[in-house]
Formats: structure tokens, C-alpha cells, sequence
């Protein structure tokens, strides 16, 4: 085959059986590999229903159909699994070298099923797969146990592992790779935990065949020498992804003290020119890529002072930054490191803090709930010390590890309004009053409070309209556009293609549609134009929604929490902004040909994506 | 929000270079307002004129660019088929939201600014034109910027860098390649005058 190799394994943890499976021809072309083929393989074996702690929740590894190619920035895989935080179809990606290496171990993806009785790891060397004893890895956090790893197997051996968060399942656990890359959204390292699975360690030199080489080689090399030339390169490879807070700050849309306004006092404490100031960071690539986004970051002063790691990303300063209103960068990079380490997603952990402390500041917890426990926003040092609660389930920690909606549901008293998710995914840093086509994004994302499902700031936050898609043009952020709710729709379907692809979503703001769809044909052999790119999009974005129309997710779920909705930001440039999402829902819908009370996608419009076998599956009630 | 307005920091070859010639270019500046058919020819003096004057009006600039230190420079490539002998260096004096003149340079002038954005002559017709958004053509490379290092204001004000643009598109304009031949003599022999200001 083509572009991927063509096989995946199937692991039973409960039997301690694997088995290999070629992957069909057909689901490449449908969905081309990484998320789009995982949610087929999920779809078609997670029935509706199925707790995603359970041995019936299936965890699916899978490489992108470029990942490990010359393309730019083709490092990425995904996985999918029935998410723990959300109940819904859920979905990661992530970069560095761990992709890559999986695919060149002679596998596209791992299909996980059952739980262990005991710990284990798999080891994939050269095609050959083996399940092995993991006792003495458990209890250990990230960095230790991919070292031991490495050691144990070999350097050539790359690791994905979860830590102790993920054991304890921890509801919004990440799986971490390379050490310091984390697929960190939707809980998988929690369903990891749940399987008694610590560890995956990949190594091989399998080749990936492209039919095309000379013409897959030709535009890889037209592409690099495009983004070589491109402000992106240069704005993240100085500043790295944190150099977009003070882009989001200016324009009043940097969610502070838990999202009670949108302008933080204290950005140039904490923006891209401080942690290039303070950190010294070195810049650090994912595999194939032209810009370089990562650092490897040490902390100088203070308190934690020597700790080593790679970031902050901008998220982890959104969320433990301005959203728990801490103005100490090392506090917010330590917080990050341990996150790392601990196997934690730095976004719904540093929103459930700041949740927190809105909740004491509120007096909806008080400090004789927990010990004498009590936060207030700004208090690094009791910030850091619950990242160590929440990923041991200490105390207080032990709530915090639920997430946000499970929290705001036990302690009610009006907190929901403020706790800031959509679905139960904690919101990233970008406050959708300010852009308010972002709100729509947040609320129909697939995964829940996603920013990088339509990744729409590109063309709001960082004002760059995309070449991916026919038009990105946003007229006025602080109108709700009916007309712009397609440029929503067209995202979400293209990124679809883009997590599939196993690249990054970064370079999306350099490239075009035709950029994508010649590869998939010159890797694949395959005739594909950008009509089949969109399509494809579409199809694996509404076979995702199916899953969770299977899962009980109805129009009202579409929604965005109670601040966003009714209380304006009080200051700034969008100042009186609130989102009025029923102006951009029915025309969302209709761009989308979903039933605008239902919200399930119509049988005409399954069948013209080839989902034929869907329209069952999500109308069989009826 | 930017922060505190900080005192107007002077470019010091453009107040040289203006103290030798702003007179007398703004005289020529006056007589071709006068007396060249409108809408004015992109990237003359006159144009650069009404281009500063749709910055000055923009209350939408003034809000946005609350905060922004430092000169941008237009540098347009050479193109001498349209009377283009040598790069143009179209410089923006602008500080904390207030637009204080747009004006061509000599090149020595030209490279003291602090922003400098690097494109050949169609790519800026086409952002003039609204074909391409400059963000677009700064990802990829069409638009280039020199002194990288001073990056953080361009990425902190992308919002009022656009703005800054859409002045430029608002700029009533006629274009030096879409010229009549005796149209383009004309213009090419308006270069000629220029010389005497090191243009």
C-alpha cells in the first residue's frame, strides 16, 4: 500500500492476544488514515453506551497518512477512543518522533481492547509486537519511566506512556510522548490507565511508499522553501505558540480570572518576549518541520529554579497564567513541567484551577470543605501544589480530577455558569466574546471545547484568513455573521483531513487546499482533487458527529457555558461583547444539512458522503 | 490593552533627510495634488499623501494602534518597465496610534525604519487591490520582513497592522502598469524630479 503500510495491530489486553489486520484500500480512501480512519475503526467497534473506563471503550493509536514523509511537518498521529471527560467520541494528536516511529515499526495504528489484570507495555520492534510485565513501571511518572524504557530496550525505542494522572485516572490524563509531547485532550491517558497499560515502545526501519516520488518530493521541497520565507517561521520559532498572547490580550479576548474579563494587567510578565527573556529557551522541532514552535526551557530563579523541561506552550500560560491570574512565568512553567511529567492536559487542568478558585472566591467551597484547603487567584505556590493533588487524587485533588462540569454538577449553587467547557472539555484561552465566530466553533466541536477543531483564531485572534478553504474572511469579530458560519463548517471538515494527514495544523496557515490534496494523490497513486479533500473532510467530521448523535448528543449540547452567553466583558476593545450563538447555530446547520432540532445529520446528506451504513446506526430509534 | 503612550521616539535619518528636503518635497507634493488627474498613480508622492490622510482619518487605527513604537517602510521592488529604476521606500511615521506623514525616501532613509515589509510591485497591487490579504502574503512569503528581530510589535498589533493596510486600500489608486504609453512617460519623468531629494 501506498502511503501508509497498510497494517495495524489489534491488542487484547484481557487475553494478552495480538493480532495483525490489514488495513482495506477502500477506508484509506475514504479517510485517509490517523483520526479519519480511527473513527471509522471506533465507530464500527464501540457500541453506543459503553463506559470509557470500561474493557469495552477500544483506545485507538493511528499515524497520519504523510506522517513519516518528507512533507512538511508530517510527524503527527492521533487517538481516538471514547472519551472519559466528555462520554463523546474523542480525539488527540500529537508530534515529535513517536508517529514516525510507530509507522516505521511496520504499523499504522494499534487498536487496544479489553483491560490487563496486571500492568503491561508493548513493545513493537521491526513488525514484531509483544506484550511485557510493566509492575515495577507503575507508580512512576513520564520522565522516569521513558528513561527506564530506553534503557531497558534501547535508545532506537521510542515511548508513549502515561503517568501516575493516568492510573489514577485522572479524567483529563494525557498520553505523553517523547517525554514532553502530549496528546493531551479528552482523557486518554486515563483509558490508557483504565487498561493497566503503561507504556508503548516503538522502533523499525519499515519504508513508507509513495507512488509518486519525484512529484511528492518536488512539492515537499516547494513547500519548505515557502515556509522558510513565512513570518510563521520566524514569529514561532523566536517566541514559539506563546507568541499569540499578546495578538488575543490586545483584542481583549485573553480569558483572566477564570474568564471574568478578557484583558490580563500583566501580559509582558508572562507573553512570548518573557519566556524568551526569562526562560532562555532553545527552539525544538517535531520530525519534518520547517518552524520549530517547542522549547527546551530552564527555570532560573526562584523557588523551582534548575527544573528542566520543553514549553510553556501558550495554552499552559492561558490557562495557569491569565485564567488562574498568576503572574509568575516560573511558577506557570513549573506547573506546565509537572503536567508533563505527571501525564496531565494543561488546559483542563489549569481551567479546573482556575474554576477553583472562582468557586472559593465565590464561597461556593470554603476552606472547611477540604482541610482547610482554600485558593485565591493569583497564588502560584498553592497552584502548583495542586497540580500534585489532582494527579495523586489528594484531598481536594481528588475533585479537581473529575474536570469542571462533573465539579460545577456536585457543587451546584450557580457554579455551572462559570465553569468554563463545552460538553466537559475545559476551554482553551481564547475568550469567543471577543471573536464571536469562535464561539461557534467551541460549541460544535466534535471532541467539545475545542480550539483547534475548526482552529478558527487563525483567521480571527491571529488575523490570517486561510488559503485552505474557499473564503476565511471574517468581516467584524464582534458581529455574529450568519453568512460566516460556513467558514466554521469548512474548517472543521479541512482540519479533519489535516489530523488525518498527521501534520500540523500550524503550517495550515501557510498553505493551500491544493497542497493537500496533491500529496494524498502523489503519495497515494490515487486521483484525488480538492473536491475529494473537502468531501473527505466532511465524511469523517460527520461520521464523528454520528457517534455522538449514538451517544445521546442532541442540539442542545451545541451550546457554550452561561459567562460566554449572558455576562459581557467588562473591559477592553470588545467590551459589552457577549456571544449570541442562535444567530450562527441555524445557518451552521444549514451549511452542514443537519436537522436544525435534532442536530443529527440527514440521510440525504450521509448518503451523499458515503455513510450509507450511519443513517441507520443514528435513526434507528425512529 | 498596549501599554502607556511613551514619548515619540524620532527617527533621526528621516528628520535629516527631512530637514534638507521636506520643504521642497512637500511643495511638489502640493502641485501634483493639483495637478495630476485623479485617482493618484500607487506609490507616488501624492498618493502616499492621500494615503496618509485615510491613516489620520481611521479612528479604528487610533484604537488599535494604541501603544505601537517605531516606523513602517513599503519597500517596493525595482521594476523599471513601469518607472521603477531603483526600490521604493514608502515611509510611514507613525507612533501610538497617530499617523505623522507618509512619505517616499531615499533608500538610506528607507532602511532605518523599524518595520520594514518587502514585496515586488504586483504583490502590493494585489494587497492594494484586496486580491491578497498581507497577512496572507506575510505566511507565505510573498510579503517578506525585514529585521525579524523586531517581530514582537507587528505580531502584538497584527490587528492594527491590517488596519493600517485597509487605509492603503481605501486609498483611491490607479496603477503604473495599467497606464497609457504617454501616461507612463509622464510617470517615469516624475522620478526624474525626485532624484533631487536622494530618491
Amino acid at each position: 500500500m501506498y502511503g501508509l503500510i497498510g497494517k495495524i495491530l489489534r491488542v487484547n489486553l484481557t487475553e494478552g492476544k495480538i493480532t495483525e489486520e490489514e488495513i482495506p484500500e477502500e477506508l484509506v480512501r475514504k479517510y485517509l488514515g490517523g483520526r479519519g480512519l480511527a473513527s471509522r475503526y471506533l465507530f464500527n467497534e464501540v457500541k453506543p453506551g459503553v463506559d470509557p473506563l470500561a474493557p469495552e471503550n477500544k483506545l485507538i493509536f493511528m499515524s497520519g497518512l504523510l506522517t513519516g514523509t518528507q512533507y512538511p511537518s508530517a510527524s503527527r498521529y492521533s487517538v481516538v477512543a471514547k472519551s472519559p471527560l466528555t462520554g463523546l467520541w474523542g480525539q488527540a494528536s500529537s508530534g515529535g518522533y513517536w508517529g514516525v516511529d510507530l509507522k516505521k515499526s511496520g504499523f499504522d495504528g494499534i487498536i487496544f481492547e479489553g483491560i490487563s489484570q496486571t500492568p503491561v507495555y508493548l513493545v513493537i520492534d521491526n513488525g514484531k509486537a509483544e506484550l511485557r510485565d510493566a509492575q515495577e513501571l507503575w507508580g512512576k511518572n513520564v520522565f522516569e519511566t521513558t528513561e527506564i524504557l530506553k534503557e531497558k530496550l534501547g535508545k532506537k525505542f521510542n515511548i508513549a506512556c502515561i503517568g501516575q494522572a493516568g492510573e489514577r485516572l485522572v479524567k483529563y490524563a494525557s498520553i505523553m510522548n517523547d517525554k514532553h509531547r502530549a496528546a493531551g485532550r479528552c482523557g486518554f491517558g486515563a483509558v490508557m490507565g483504565s487498561k493497566n497499560l503503561k507504556a508503548i515502545g516503538v522502533s523499525g526501519t519499515e519504508e513508507i511508499k509513495i507512488a509518486d516520488e519525484e512529484g511528492f518530493k518536488n512539492l515537499s521541497e516547494k513547500l519548505f522553501n515557502l515556509l522558510d520565507e513565512s513570518i510563521l517561521r520566524f514569529g514561532m520559532g523566536e517566541f514559539g505558540t506563546n507568541m499569540v498572547l499578546d495578538m488575543v490580550n490586545i483584542v481583549g479576548g485573553f480569558p483572566t480570572r477564570n474568564w471574568q474579563t478578557g484583558v490580563c494587567p500583566f501580559v509582558d510578565e508572562i507573553n512570548g518576549t518573557a519566556l524568551k527573556d526569562k526562560l532562555s529557551p532553545s527552539p525544538k522541532g517535531c520530525f519534518a518541520c520547517p518552524v520549530k514552535c517547542g522549547r527546551m526551557s530552564e527555570i532560573r530563579q526562584g523557588p523551582y529554579a534548575g527544573q528542566k523541561g520543553e514549553g510553556p506552550e501558550y495554552e499552559s500560560v492561558g490557562t495557569f497564567g491569565g485564567m488562574c491570574y498568576v503572574d509568575n512565568l516560573e511558577a506557570i512553567t513549573y506547573a506546565h513541567f509537572l503536567c508533563n511529567d505527571y501525564g496531565l492536559d494543561t488546559i483542563s487542568c489549569g481551567s479546573t484551577i482556575a474554576f477553583t478558585m472562582e468557586c472559593f472566591e465565590k464561597g461556593i467551597l470554603t476552606k472547611e470543605d477540604y482541610d482547610g484547603f482554600e485558593i485565591n487567584f493569583g497564588d502560584a505556590e498553592k497552584m502548583v501544589n495542586l497540580v500534585h493533588k489532582i494527579a495523586k487524587r489528594e484531598g481536594i485533588g481528588d475533585l479537581l480530577a473529575e474536570g469542571t462540569k462533573r465539579m460545577a454538577e456536585k457543587l451546584g449553587q450557580g457554579s455551572e455558569r462559570f465553569a468554563m467547557q463545552v460538553k466537559g472539555l475545559e476551554l482553551p484561552a481564547y475568550d469567543s466574546r471577543a471573536a464571536k465566530i469562535t464561539g461557534l466553533a467551541f460549541a460544535t466541536a466534535n471532541r467539545g471545547g475545542c480550539h483547534i477543531d475548526a482552529y478558527v483564531q487563525g483567521a480571527t485572534f491571529i488575523q490570517v484568513p486561510y488559503t485552505l478553504i474557499e473564503d476565511s474572511q471574517i468581516e467584524d469579530v464582534h458581529k455574529e455573521n450568519p453568512k460566516e458560519a460556513k467558514v466554521v463548517k469548512d474548517l472543521q471538515d479541512v482540519f479533519a483531513d489535516v489530523d488525518s494527514l498527521g501534520i500540523c495544523k500550524f503550517m495550515c496557515l501557510a498553505l493551500r487546499a491544493e497542497d493537500l490534496s496533491e500529496s494524498i494523490a502523489q503519495i497515494t497513486g490515487l486521483q484525488f482533487s480538492v473536491e475529494d479533500l473537502r468531501k473527505t473532510g466532511e465524511r469523517i467530521y460527520n461520521l464523528e458527529r454520528a457517534f455522538n448523535i449514538r451517544e445521546g448528543l442532541t442540539r442542545a449540547h451545541d451550546t457554550l457555558p452561561k459567562r460566554l452567553l449572558e455576562e459581557p466583558l467588562p473591559e477592553g476593545i470588545a467590551e459589552g461583547q457577549v456571544n449570541n450563538l442562535k444567530i450562527l447555530l441555524d445557518p451552521y446547520y444549514e451549511f452542514r444539512s443537519w436537522d436544525k432540532i435534532t442536530g443529527k445529520p440527514t440521510p440525504e446528506k450521509l448518503k451523499e458522503l458515503g455513510l450509507e451504513d450511519v443513517i441507520e446506526q443514528i435513526y434507528a430509534s425512529e | 490593552m498596549g501599554k502607556e503612550a511613551e514619548p515619540y521616539e524620532k527617527n533621526e535619518a528621516y528628520e535629516d533627510w527631512k530637514k534638507a528636503f521636506g520643504k521642497k518635497y512637500d511643495e511638489l507634493v502640493e502641485q501634483r495634488l493639483d495637478g495630476e488627474p485623479t485617482p493618484y498613480i500607487l506609490f507616488s508622492p501624492e498618493w502616499a499623501k492621500k494615503f496618509e490622510e485615510e491613516i489620520q482619518r481611521s479612528a479604528k487605527y487610533q484604537k488599535l494602534a494604541k501603544g505601537w513604537k517605531g516606523s513602517v517602510v513599503l519597500q517596493i521592488l525595482a521594476k523599471p518597465e513601469i518607472g521603477f529604476e531603483n526600490d521604493l521606500y514608502l515611509f510611514i511615521d507613525i507612533f501610538n496610534g497617530d499617523c505623522y506623514s507618509v512619505r517616499l525616501v531615499p533608500k538610506e532613509v528607507g532602511e532605518t525604519g523599524d518595520y520594514i515589509i518587502e514585496g515586488e510591485y504586483d504583490r502590493w497591487k494585489k494587497i492594494i487591490t484586496g486580491e491578497l490579504d498581507v497577512m496572507v502574503g506575510l505566511m507565505t512569503g510573498k510579503l517578506k520582513l525585514a529585521k525579524r528581530e523586531k517581530l514582537s510589535m507587528i505580531v502584538k498589533y497584527a490587528f492594527a497592522a491590517k488596519e493600517l493596510v485597509v487605509s492603503a486600500v481605501r486609498t483611491k489608486s490607479s496603477y503604473p502598469d495599467e497606464l497609457t504609453p504617454e501616461e507612463l512617460e509622464k510617470f517615469k519623468a516624475m522620478f526624474k524630479d525626485l532624484k533631487e531629494f536622494g530618491i
